[in-house]
């Protein structure tokens, strides 16, 4: 690339009263204009409208600016934005830099003008230092293998299977049982709305197996993992076979496993129940004795396992208003922390719950519940005294806990858990479905603990997710990745390979010798490798150490 | 790594049926160079074996500091590299030499050097930046080396210095991975640290209250201000997880093999053994206690407030939850013979301890009122009825005596006299067991010996003693004590406890088995693998090592389980 | 929400971006107090970028302490993108901080300017350096999987040896700034520098053997050592 000397334009936005209420921007554009390397400068009113776009692009081509900073909002929004517009006026996207003076200054400095000034102008100064060492990038883009991989085969995984399948998608579907449903399998009704669980799963069984899409395998471990999005290769063994397939996407629905509360609440698999196996019971019909004692948040919202599991109120309501429509003489009694009955149809039935006469006694996670030989000991909140509920069996609301192959499925496809070992999306309210590892996607209870009706809601939307790269049939992907900027320094020491969480580096036999090789794909430009590199060979684009030293430079030099 | 090699010294020059003859050369001197040479001039294959992992020897850094470079040893030592009739072991060191008619099988523990030699050419780089320095000793400390580096200029072979076993945890009788769980524990990783210390040790609640850590006189902390308290660690890791309410997981290994093992002794070293069976996969593993519980002398031996028995239980409880059958109350020899457990198992592990009091050879020792100093512990822990009354005199300077002098003011005696023939320098208990005792108020009377106890109506009353004086050293290097003629006197007492040592009751086995006995009883085994003379049968522990430290009855147990896993494998490959 | 006027933010992608280099350089500079602002540990959007960080930023805080820079002049905290209340909180309660510590040099730091800015240099250097870039760079390796020998090490242990380094590092690169200005005896850069005189030999010694100086005459009955220009620092 030719070196050319940086000629920047600088663009300062009032954004209507937000910037100019504090900020005198017309004094800004005047500093500006005193700044190195700076040929060209302007305010506007909302550079974000059309008007101020098209200065923009007037001051690329009429200033032939090769560098453009605009001193606005947040990137967040704006970025893609201006990056385009430059792009529309010939300037590679990647020589555009943008000063937060909105968010970062005149927003959160109000009643400081003076300070704020003074702060203001520093950001722009930064702002130019960093555009003035700033190089093109290209959009990478990679082919997608057009398959999906679904792992786990319960409600979550079915339904993200078919949904694929039906926008003619090939998948495969793994699941580790012998048998496809999941945790459907065991279950009996389903809250809220009273269905038959067989019947949900059946029927989504049967579609999935008479569905020409699918192939499905049972008993099947996954064995190794490699690449990244368009191009995983996935080992996976199944009936004793082992098969390598290469697959565009993957969407990890594994769902969660039941916490057996061993040595709480005298819990024997007996008398004292989960509702888990509560469910069986009715199954079968028969409920033994008139008095049943329910206890939820046995093992939840407590130091070992903080987080609420959600589905078990709506369950404890069901499984209570199953027992009446049994055998009406019954007494139930719902010992609570705190009633989970979110949404439309969960308050409905707890309100006939309570209709039906199922007592509700609030308890303190201070004071517990005591179960004893004939009767469950609770101090009452409001009555401010203990009292002795009578039992003939005693249910414990336990949560679903995350699944024993979450840390293993979590390091083969290298995407993070949270405390709880439950998957963690990208982000919780922009990214919700996605991992942060492109082309992965989590659906169901492996995200967390949902009932029937979100697993499915997660998994079409996985699903949908999931079909945007495999319809494309390519992915583009942000320049903004490591590279190898000093190839003669790198010795093929494989340091920053064995950090990469991506697997986005591999280290290769070049007629130089061994060199690490970026899989741009599959680098999501964290920046680890360059900061580790010993030989200072790596370097993220558009965050360059010399990029970054210089916004410090330029922040001391006033 | 140890390789075997076969040698034969036998050089007939004139028989020609001999192929080839190899001769070995120790040590990597001038005068084994020399050696090595001319040996391989006479047309003999020669391995020159070597501690250090270059050649030289002591010329080689004389030469450096009076030429800086090349000396008159190099040209032998470069002669060494280009003779083919040589090979050059580095690094190695001699571990045994057995004689079969003249020929020599060799074995040699070769450390390994950590270096690709064929691919260690641009290795100047690598001295450049190696970030570890350490103590250069082949140039008198004057400069530093590199972890890696070549050994000396004349023998460029690089290798990585990398420590030997840690001191603390080479002095360990079972090797703990100290260094890993204290370091864990500094992390904060509490469970892992506990996790790294059961790979080992199923006792670390118990060990961690009363082993006397040997560890930590050795640690080389102690030069600078005081060992790192090891023990107290391993307690700190062991409690937090019981004040964390945390159930230890139990991890049993797939593969599973079916032999019967029968444990005789529900002791630290039975038990260990019996842990150590279960996680190689054997299923049917009995632990016969003659007791009626299980612990041995952590439990009947060492007293309540040393090593509270609801925090032993916990130990227990974590071994035999790896599916160890149980069978307390049984006596072998008693309520089963040793006969019908030796035909009805593959395998027998003797761990009996030694429970049983040596006597203070003097006279009436058998008058009422006299009492083992052992059987006194133990029949305090079980709950029995123990004189408690009056004044009480224990002799001995042990533990046990500790134990028994502290146990019988806590249990209602008016006083405690402890006789020692020597003085307090020379006790082999922990010194802090004896600060302990002397603050609770015993009274030590320090060189003097009991000669007769005192009788009267059948029953002791007191005992007469004599004043000694300390004399030439023995073989167990303290200075003998010598009577002071004359010197007797008498001590009044109710009650007299002989703690001067313990042996082994074998009377679980008889004579017609034909097991071979030591000094204390004890059962004579193979130092390495604790199989005793009798084929399948083992033994560990007191039983065999004679009384010792709970931790080397733990190791002596785990050791006795791996030669029991081999010993069973090893006939099931041959069967 | 409003904040203190005092700071100003640099984005990066990850915290696992920041370079020992960058963090020395700004203080080089005459920056007063960094702060690095990332992920709450466990839901690093980067995986582990952040427990990277942790470890680079720990061995940098602690280099630049030992030149005798405060080193709460660099912190590393830790936040939830949705806890605007936190950011807050944390930039304020640094700003109080670092305004407590008055301007870098002062009476806070160890070191007066401008002595501490040649120091500062020295461990600029020195990070840039292999030595501690590969043993910080191996830490969660050596510490996850372990060696080539499957030997896992405890982090207080790569702790301890990272600290060893650190110390010899410093004296290392001291001793070769002060050579490369000019050529000296031993005992002339031991006063100089503040090392003992034996370490100062040793280090001395073990730089020759490295190659980085030479011997260049003796001046009445001391050796007199020189910055070996030719093979420059690897």
């Amino acid at each position: 690339m030719e070196k050319e000397e940086p000629r920047i334009g600088v663009f300062v936005c009032k954004c209507g009263n937000n910037i100019a209420g504090l900020l005198d921007v017309e004094a800004l554009e005047e500093y500006s204009r005193t700044l190195p390397d700076v040929v060209f400068t302007q305010w506007n009113l909302y550079i974000c409208s059309d008007a101020g776009l098209e200065e923009i692009k007037k001051g690329i081509k009429e200033q032939n600016l090769n560098r453009v900073v605009v001193a606005s909002c947040t990137p967040r929004t704006h970025e893609p934005l201006f990056r385009s517009v430059c792009a529309e006026a010939g300037l590679n996207g990647y020589l555009f830099e943008m000063v937060n003076i909105r968010d970062q200054c005149s927003w959160v400095h109000a009643g400081y003008k003076e300070d704020a000034m003074v702060k203001a102008r520093d950001l722009i100064r930064m702002g130019v230092a960093k555009a003035a060492l700033l190089e093109p990038q290209e959009i990478i883009t990679s082919n997608v293998a057009v398959r999906a991989l679904v792992v786990g085969g319960g409600i979550a995984g079915l339904t993200a299977a078919i949904s694929l399948a039906d926008r003619g998608f090939p998948v495969i579907l793994l699941e580790k049982e012998k048998e496809l449903g999941g945790m459907l399998r065991s279950l009996y009704r389903l809250a809220p709305m009273d269905m038959d669980a067989s019947e949900v799963i059946d029927k989504k069984i049967k579609e999935v197996q008479d569905n020409p899409n699918i192939d499905i395998y049972t008993g099947a471990t996954i064995d190794k993992v490699k690449g990244f999005i368009g191009k995983f290769d996935v080992t996976f063994s199944a009936n004793g076979t082992s098969k390598d397939v290469r697959l565009g996407v993957v969407i990890i629905a594994t769902g969660a496993g039941n916490l057996v509360p061993e040595g709480m609440y005298q819990y024997d698999g007996h008398k004292v129940i989960t509702q888990w196996e509560l469910e069986e019971k009715l199954k079968a019909g028969k409920i033994d004795g008139n008095n049943v004692v329910m206890i939820q948040c046995v093992g939840a919202r407590s130091a070992e396992r903080k987080y609420c599991s959600r589905i078990c109120c709506a369950i404890a309501i069901k499984n209570a208003i199953l027992i009446k429509e049994l055998n009406s003489e019954a007494k139930v009694c719902i010992l609570y922390r705190d009633i989970m009955a979110y949404g439309v149809q969960n308050e409905d039935q707890l309100r006939k719950a309570k209709e039906l006469g199922i007592r509700f006694v609030k308890y303190d996670p201070e004071r517990p519940p005591v179960v004893n030989e004939d009767k469950v000991t609770v101090f009452h909140h409001l009555m401010g005294k203990e009292i002795d509920l009578p039992q003939d069996m005693v249910v414990l609301s336990t949560p679903l806990v995350a699944s024993e192959e979450a840390e293993k499925v979590a390091s083969l496809f290298r995407v993070s858990l949270d405390e709880n070992k439950f998957f963690l999306e990208a982000h919780v309210k922009l990214r919700p479905i996605d991992c942060a590892t492109d082309g992965i996607f989590i659906c169901g209870s492996a995200h967390y603990p949902k009932d029937v009706r979100e697993s499915i809601l997660q998994a079409l939307g996985a699903a949908s997710r999931a079909s945007i790269p495999l319809s494309q049939g390519e992915v583009k992907i942000e320049p903004i990745v490591t590279s190898l900027v000093n190839k003669d320094a790198c010795r093929g020491c494989g340091l920053c390979v064995a950090l990469c969480p991506y697997n986005a580096l591999e280290i290769r036999d070049t007629d130089e010798g061994r060199k690490v090789n970026v899989i741009t794909v599959a680098c999501k430009g964290c920046g680890v490798c360059a900061a580790t590199c010993y030989r200072h060979a790596l370097s993220i684009n558009s965050f360059t150490d010399d990029q970054m030293e210089a916004q410090i430079h330029s922040f001391l030099a006033a | 790594m140890v390789r075997p090699l076969s040698i034969n010294t036998k050089l007939k020059r004139e028989c020609a049926e001999v192929v080839e003859r190899k001769v070995l050369v120790i040590g990597g001197g001038a005068a084994g160079i020399k050696a090595a040479l001319s040996e391989a001039a006479a047309g003999n294959k020669v391995y020159l074996v070597e501690h250090l992992p270059g050649i030289g020897g002591e010329r080689i850094p004389q030469d450096r500091i009076i030429t800086d470079s090349y000396s008159f040893t190099v040209p032998d030592v470069a002669a060494i590299k280009e003779n083919e009739k040589i090979e050059v072991l580095t690094n190695a060191d001699l571990q045994g030499l057995i004689n079969e008619n003249g020929q020599y099988k060799v074995k040699l523990h070769c450390r390994t050097t950590r270096v690709l030699q064929e691919k260690s050419r641009d290795l100047l780089q690598a001295i450049r930046v190696c970030p570890i320095h350490m103590y250069d000793d082949y140039n008198e400390g004057i400069e530093w080396r590199t972890a890696i580096d070549f050994f000396n200029s004349a023998w460029e072979g690089y290798n990585i210095y990398k420590e030997e076993m840690p001191v603390c945890q080479r002095t360990c009788p079972m090797n703990l991975d100290i260094r890993t769980y204290v370091g864990q524990i500094a992390d904060g990783k509490y469970a892992e640290s506990l996790a790294t210390i059961r790979k080992k040790l199923p006792f670390p609640l118990g060990i961690g209250r009363v082993c006397p850590h040997p560890c930590e006189f050795e640690c080389n902390r102690g030069y600078k201000d005081e060992p790192v308290s090891i023990c107290s660690l391993k307690r700190f890791v062991a409690d937090y997880e019981v004040n964390s309410n945390v159930e230890p997981k139990i991890q049993l290994p797939e593969e599973t093999y079916p032999e019967k093992i029968a444990i005789i002794g529900g002791g630290p070293s039975g038990l260990t053994c019996a842990y150590h069976l279960a996680l190689s996969g054997y299923q049917n593993i009995t632990v016969f206690e003659a007791l009626p519980e299980l612990g041995g002398m952590l439990r009947v031996g060492i007293p309540e407030y040393r090593l509270p028995k609801a925090i032993l239980a916990k130990d227990i409880e974590f071994i035999t939850r790896h599916g160890i059958e149980i069978r307390t109350g049984v006596c072998i020899g008693k309520d089963i013979g040793f006969d019908d457990i030796r035909n009805d198992c593959d395998a027998v592990l003797i761990a009996v301890g030694a429970h049983q009091g040596m006597s203070m050879r003097v006279k009436n020792e058998d008058a009422e009122g006299v009492y083992e100093g052992i059987k006194f512990l133990r029949d305090v822990a079980l709950g029995n009825e123990v004189p408690n009354k009056g004044t009480a005199i224990v002799v001995g300077g042990g533990n046990v005596a500790m134990d028994v002098s502290r146990t019988g003011l806590r249990i209602g005696f008016d006083e405690v006299n402890l006789l020692y023939r020597r003085t307090r320098r020379e006790m082999p208990a922990s010194p802090w067991e004896v600060d302990a005792a002397e603050d609770e108020g015993i009274r030590f009377h320090f060189l003097v010996a009991p000669q007769e106890v005192l009788v009267k109506d059948g029953k002791a009353v007191g005992m007469q003693c004599l004043k000694m004086e300390l004399g030439e050293p023995d073989a167990s290097g303290r200075r003998r004590p010598v009577p002071i003629e004359g010197s007797e006197f008498v001590m009044e007492a109710d009650t007299i406890f002989a703690a001067i040592g313990q042996v082994t009751d074998t009377s679980l086995v008889e004579e017609k088995h034909g097991f071979k006995f030591g000094r204390k009883f004890n059962f004579e085994v193979n130092p390495k693998t604790f199989e005793t003379n009798v084929e399948g049968v083992f033994a560990s522990g007191d039983a065999a090592t004679g009384a010792n430290i709970a931790i080397r009855a733990c190791a002596g147990g785990k050791t006795a389980a791996e030669s029991i896993h081999k010993y069973l494998r090893g006939r099931v490959e041959s069967a | 929400m409003q904040y203190t006027t005092d700071i100003r933010v640099i984005r990066i992608m990850c915290t696992g971006r920041m370079d020992p280099v960058v963090m020395a350089d700004a203080f080089v500079h005459g920056l007063d107090g960094l702060l690095v602002l990332g992920c709450l540990f466990g839901e690093c959007h980067y995986v582990s970028g952040n427990f990277n960080a942790r470890h680079k930023i720990n061995m940098t805080q602690e280099m630049l302490a030992y030149a005798g820079m405060n080193p709460n002049r660099l912190s590393f905290r830790n936040l939830s993108s949705a806890e605007s209340g936190v950011f807050v909180k944390h930039i304020t309660d640094f700003s109080t901080e670092i305004r407590e510590l008055g301007p870098l040099g002062g009476a806070a730091d160890r070191v007066p300017l401008p002595k501490l800015k040649e120091n500062l240099e020295i461990a600029r250097t020195a990070l840039a350096g292999p030595k501690l870039r590969w043993v910080v760079g191996k830490k969660p390796v050596f510490m996850d999987s372990g060696n080539k020998y499957q030997e896992i090490f405890t982090e207080h242990e790569i702790n301890r040896t990272l600290s060893g380094i650190i110390i010899d590092e410093m004296a290392t690169h001291s001793i070769l700034a002060a050579l490369q200005k000019k050529r000296r005896a031993v005992k002339d850069l031991a006063k100089e520098l503040e090392i003992p005189g034996p370490d100062t030999l040793k280090y001395v010694l073990a730089l020759k053997r490295r190659g980085f100086v030479e011997l260049d005459g003796v001046d009445g009955t001391s050796p007199v050592y020189k910055y070996k220009t030719e093979e420059g620092m690897c």
